[in-house]
């Protein structure tokens, strides 16, 4: 119907367009089955077969290989101790990195939006990004004590300025030419808002989301390590102190696979949020 | 009766201000008076200050049509943007129907040179956003945006993304979406620029169609002589930000391209243009 009504007025579109509806099945088999999955397999089999071969000649109390692992973990398992470590961390991480989220992305975008704010904040947000939030663990000590909110908030901290920056330079990168249609148009203020700016900075929020996120992870990890010997961070320390090295690789597995399960969270979200920037290429 | 570009121009040149057309009581259409733009900026110890618009009076009668020609860089852009009500003048007044202009508004749709599509949006959506903010009821919305974009033949491509497709395309959307808002006013900044020839051809036939539809005031810029020839009732010729010239473009229409080749006023209006530029 669309066809013959752009057929009336201006001939045969220019280009032949086909439209295919794929599969679920075929979708899914896309995202598991890939070459770049090959590669990736590949890639991680490499590293366990010499992380086995360095491990076996240098013994498990240098180097545990990979194989003595599947051991440790079901130990670790088995005893409670990994799964309640990692809840620990988790909601330590989890709530530091919303409340970094919600606190970047607001004062990025007033900062932003209204100029004297982003002139007035600039010097204030630079000296809190320099300021190394490892050295002031005394400090939060005496302030927040040794327990959660110690940790949530060196999480935040970690993270928070990543965050809060990167939206700052995607609202102030918003291209005025967006901004002049929008106007022209009839915009109000909310509706420039709403309609223009927030989807207009979308690509450099979820740039700081990314990089936020493994600052994050390492927040936590400091955090458990220096206020209360607790969750994963804690699970280290304690496995280094008895000399169990592969105990040591099993949370260090762990860890790699919270920060590439958050990657991939954030791409995805990424992607559904911005389709225009990461668009079908092929 | 015999057009005498000469007498026309040598008069407009020397008293710009008769360029305004009839009389201020004549409240209609677009009037600009004694429009003074002055683009500044503060760099260490110097201030560079740029003379975009020196002086522009000028004049768009209820449904007229005008094109505004002159060289690059001297202020058509600039002209446009303070009647769409997106720039504040240093100095001057801009009236629509009476009213004066003090900020943007749905009675006028503006083509910009650039298309300024939202990137995240597809090309359906971009235009019923422009209808959204112009408070179209929702019903209204995606039915007039696929009737423009099929007038301006992108009715295969509602769904893609502005990414995907080619600059002209992209600047046909631009088009649909001014249109779309049926505004009173169109501002076009050389709208059709960046499209081929027969492309182009098509969108000219598809404007003065619509503009003798619905009748509206157009100010169309554009870097093309025979373009401005064959649209509009009126060329207004800009020189560094003053207006050097309005001539009347007396040719009977419809206007065709060959029409205009062969008609000798059509020749002789274009050649002193062309003196001018
Ligand atoms: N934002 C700006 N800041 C400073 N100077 C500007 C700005 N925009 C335009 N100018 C100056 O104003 C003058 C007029 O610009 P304008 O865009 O109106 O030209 P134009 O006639 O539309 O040119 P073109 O045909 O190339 O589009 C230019 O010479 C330019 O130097
Ligand atoms: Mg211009």
């Amino acid at each position: 119907m669309t066809t013959t009504a752009a057929d009336a007025s201006a001939g045969p579109a220019p280009v032949l367009i086909e439209r295919e509806q794929i599969p679920l099945s075929t979708v899914i088999r896309r995202m598991l089955v890939s070459r770049t999955r090959f590669v990736q397999l590949g890639f991680l089999l490499v590293i366990l077969v010499g992380w086995e071969i360095a491990g076996r000649q240098m013994g498990t109390f240098f180097l545990a290989p990979p194989s003595t692992l599947w051991a440790a973990s079901g130990e670790m398992i088995a005893s409670g101790e990994l799964v309640s470590a990692l809840l620990d961390s988790l909601s330590s991480l989890l709530v530091g990195y919303s409340i970094a989220i919600v606190v970047g992305v607001c004062v990025g975008f007033l900062m932003g939006w209204y100029r004297v704010v982003g002139k007035v904040l600039d010097p204030f947000v630079s000296a809190g990004y320099v300021i190394p939030t490892a050295g002031l663990v005394p400090v939060f000590i005496i302030w927040f004590g040794l327990g959660f909110n110690a940790r949530v908030v060196t999480v935040f901290l970690f993270c928070v300025f990543e965050i809060l920056i990167s939206t700052y330079t995607g609202v102030k990168n918003i291209d005025p030419l967006l901004i002049n249609a929008a106007r022209a148009f009839g915009a109000n203020r909310w509706e420039l808002f709403s309609r223009v700016a927030s989807r207009a900075s979308l690509p450099y929020i979820f740039a700081g989301l990314r990089m936020g996120a493994s600052r994050a992870v390492k927040g936590m990890i400091i955090a458990e390590l220096l206020f209360a010997v607790t969750g994963l961070g804690g699970l280290i320390q304690n496995a280094a102190n008895y000399y169990r090295t592969d105990k040591v690789f099993v949370v260090v597995i762990v860890l790699a696979v919270i920060g590439v399960a958050l990657a991939a969270l954030i791409q995805w979200l990424e992607s559904r949020a911005t389709p225009w920037s990461t668009g079908p290429s092929h | 009766m015999l057009y005498t570009i000469d007498h026309v121009t040598s008069q407009q040149l020397t008293n710009p201000l008769a360029a305004a057309g009839p009389g201020p009581s004549a409240a209609g259409g677009i009037r600009v008076a004694g429009l003074v733009k002055t683009y500044e900026r503060t760099t260490g110890r110097e201030i560079v200050r740029t003379h975009a618009l020196e002086q522009v009076d000028l004049h768009v009668a209820p449904n007229e049509f005008v094109s505004l020609v002159g060289p690059s860089g001297c202020g058509k852009t600039t002209v446009l943007k303070v009647i769409a009500g997106l720039l504040d003048p240093t100095s001057g007044t801009v009236t629509i129907d009476g009213a004066r202009v003090t900020g943007p508004g749905t009675d006028r749709g503006v083509v910009f040179q650039q298309p300024a599509l939202m990137p995240w949006l597809s090309v359906i959506d971009n235009v019923t956003l422009a209808l959204r903010f112009a408070k179209v009821p929702k019903r209204e919305r995606v039915p007039r945006a696929e009737r423009y974009l099929a007038l301006v033949g992108l009715a295969d491509f509602h769904d893609h993304f502005p990414g995907e497709l080619s600059g002209g395309m992209q600047q046909r959307v631009g088009i649909a979406r001014a249109l779309a808002l049926e505004p009173r006013v169109l501002l076009m900044d050389e709208p059709f620029g960046a499209l081929d020839a027969i492309t182009r051809q098509h969108m000219q036939t598809e404007l003065v169609r619509i503009w003798e539809d619905e009748r509206r005031s157009v100010l169309f810029v554009t870097h093309s002589l025979d373009e401005a020839l064959l649209l509009s009732d009126r060329i207004v010729v800009m020189e560094r930000g003053r207006v050097a010239a309005s001539v009347d473009v007396p040719i009977d229409r419809p206007r065709t391209r060959l029409g205009l080749l062969e008609d000798p006023a059509a020749r002789r209006l274009r050649a002193s243009l062309e003196e001018m530029l």
